[in-house]
């Protein structure tokens, strides 16, 4: 379907990088100890790339959105790193500065809908503020664009969810409505974090549609945080999968699927029931996710990794390059 | 009752009340389960899948007879249990287990696993020290270290919560085990070792699953047998093999065009548009009618109902 752009992307080996994230660590300071949430990640993002983090719950990947929005919630703290945007520093510009950043360059739509909307104000409040605040847009100028706004992501009928509160609306619809949100200051940078997660097959199958169309006709550089592989295939130009704070495997997407490296990232492929063999025993991962106050020292994945030597419980290994847009931090690979 | 089947279902229904105003009067009724009808043979597993607000949850409650249904009835083992009062039930109690989705909130947190699974037992005449035998072997079969015994819930990731919640659910050594969504709050990696050991379990001890998911390829996965739900309603029965490969009622197709596949592209259903399904009230039409893709003038006129067209494969459709 958008196979022409993918390669279109990639012809374009040059873009300059949008976002810069280098060696960042966000540590939890909490009574029982230290949580290294975010233990040293490196990420590069270019314009117009759309870039899929993989992980299972616990594994920072949340927490690193937030540390790029420095959101980062009590006792936690960005303690390292650099997290450069469009050639500045996001961790020297001022409270004040970000005020007027988040929202209009960089802009965040959150797993659930109806946690992340206030209940109490309609949603054209919510969805004006934002504009008036930002774009500096007199009530009816803003109450226009919201509209538009509405009509791009497929709402019908406006007027009426402009009236309404969210508790009025379905999941999708709110979902939907944060989208637009999120796009209305046109941002230089989407981060989603887990956006279908919360909703039933059918409705993430529309919203995903809607963030593929989104692609497509605009610019727009994004991170997509998920759980689930198999929804990033068609979405994603390239993938980072992400364990215990690391990450681990970083490839272009279909290189991923066809060619999995990391024995986290072959382990998660495996867990996935195929449609058309049922009933079959699954290759499992052993053990569980580590947690973040008791992550083993090395490599986070070796107390559950088969392919584990002398080394892997004692350094992270570097990165291993297997092809220009495929890396993998693994001793024996 | 025809031989060999554990649970029979007929005409099923559960309404709830809509209640408001001032003198709390009931204004209508939300139908969670309005007329299904369903059976199931020994050692199988029949999937039950829907988006949320199906009514599976509540079909599951209504099995295992911890509501009260309004109509229709059930029989389990042979015997009519809609009409038995608490203390009949009883005796037959013991044979019906429940496995919830969360695994954080089913489990009593100031209870040791010994305790929980223990509590499962309390219908089963035996002595204290066999019973004792019995938890550490469930727990061995649940794949959980013998140290868990004295230990308490909070202990535990998601995982091994739900290996818990599994080896209460099989204390009393029951016929039916009903899984209500059991893998769908766990991670990936974890959802995989569980589904291993359901299907383990069920081979080892010739268990009847109903198994309640709202991700169809973990249904595809363990059931030979497959409902689909919408709004109350079973709109399509069949066996798994039969229902994947050819999908005959609208709303099956859409629900199975959305599966997220590894290396094949979804369909695009952009052409369907929910459009407030809630608010839709005309209850004696289709209850897909607002958002199918392939309504005809028909359906605008009559309610369809279940129907076989062909061997064992029912679509409640006037299209066919």
């Amino acid at each position: 379907m958008n196979k022409d752009t993918d390669e279109h992307r990639y012809l374009e080996k040059n873009m300059e990088n949008l976002l810069e994230v280098k060696d960042l660590k966000t540590y939890f300071y909490l009574e029982r100890g230290l949580a290294k949430v975010i233990d040293g990640i490196s990420l590069e993002i270019k314009k117009g790339e759309f870039l899929a983090l993989v992980g299972e719950s616990g594994c920072g990947k949340t927490m690193f959105a937030l540390s790029l929005l420095n959101l980062v919630p009590c006792p936690g703290r960005i303690v390292e790193g650099e997290i450069i945007f469009a050639g500045e520093n996001l961790r020297k510009i001022s409270a004040e500065k970000w005020q007027s950043f988040r929202g209009k360059e960089i802009s965040i739509v959150f797993q659930e809908p109806l946690s992340s909307l206030n209940p109490v104000l309609s949603i054209g409040y919510q969805m004006m503020e934002m504009l008036r605040l930002h774009l500096k847009m007199d009530k009816e100028e803003a109450k226009e664009k919201a509209k538009e706004l509405l009509v791009n992501v497929g709402l019908p009928n406006p007027e009426w969810i402009l009236e309404s509160y969210p508790h009025q609306l379905s999941g999708g619809m709110r979902q939907r409505v944060l989208i637009a949100m999120s796009l209305s200051c046109n941002p230089k940078f989407l981060i989603l974090d887990e956006p279908t997660t919360a909703l039933d097959v059918t409705i993430q199958a529309q919203i995903l549609n809607l963030i593929l169309k989104i692609k497509k006709e605009s610019q727009l550089t994004a991170l997509f945080i998920t759980h689930d592989l198999a929804i990033v295939e068609e979405i994603a130009d390239r993938i980072a999968i992400m364990y215990s704070g690391k990450i681990v495997e970083l490839s272009e997407t279909k290189e991923l699927f066809n060619n999995p490296i990391h024995p986290y990232t072959q382990g998660l492929l495996n867990c996935i029931p195929i449609l058309d063999r049922p009933r079959i025993f699954l290759k499992t991962i052993p053990g569980q996710v580590p947690e973040p106050l008791d992550r083993p020292e090395g490599c986070p994945f070796h107390p559950r990794c088969e392919r584990k030597i002398e080394r892997c419980s004692e350094e992270f290994p570097e990165e291993r390059k297997i092809t220009d847009t495929h890396s993998v931090w693994c001793y024996n690979p | 009752m025809e031989k060999g089947y554990i649970l029979e279902v007929k005409d099923l229904k559960k309404f709830f009340p809509i209640k408001k105003g001032l003198f709390y009067k009931t204004i209508g009724y939300v139908k969670a389960v309005d007329g299904v009808t369903f059976s199931i043979e020994k050692g199988r597993t029949l999937g039950i899948v829907g988006e949320s607000g199906s009514g599976k949850s509540t079909l599951a409650k209504l099995l295992a007879k911890l509501v009260e249904p309004d109509g229709g009835s059930i029989f389990l083992l042979g015997r009519e249990i809609t009409s038995l009062s608490e203390k009949e039930f009883r005796s037959l109690r013991k044979n019906v287990s429940i496995v919830f989705q969360d695994p954080f909130s089913s489990l009593d947190p100031r209870f040791t696993v010994e305790k929980i699974i223990l509590e499962g037992m309390e219908l089963v005449k035996k002595d204290k020290r066999e019973k004792k035998r019995r938890v550490i072997d469930l727990l061995k079969m649940v794949g959980l270290p013998k140290d868990s015994l004295e230990r308490f819930p909070h202990e535990f990731s998601g995982g091994q919560r739900q290996r818990i919640s599994i080896a209460r659910a099989l204390a009393s050594e029951p016929e039916l085990v009903i899984l209500d969504e059991p893998i769908s709050s766990l991670d990936l990696s974890i959802q995989a070792q569980i589904i291993n050991l359901l299907i383990d379990l069920q081979e080892k001890m010739n268990l009847t699953y109903i198994f309640i998911a709202h991700d169809l390829r973990v249904i595809r996965h363990l059931s030979e047998e497959v409902c689909v739900m919408y709004q109350g309603k079973i709109l399509e029965q069949s066996s798994s093999e039969e229902i994947f490969n050819h999908p005959l009622h609208p709303y099956t197709k859409l629900l199975f065009s959305a599966i997220p596949v590894l290396g094949k592209k979804r369909i695009s259903i952009s052409s369907t548009r929910i459009i407030s399904e809630d608010l839709f009230k005309e209850e004696k039409l289709c209850r897909f009618l607002p958002r199918c893709p392939e309504k005809k003038d028909i359906c605008r006129e009559k309610e369809p109902f279940l129907k076989e067209v062909s061997p064992g494969h029912f679509v409640s459709c006037l299209l066919f």
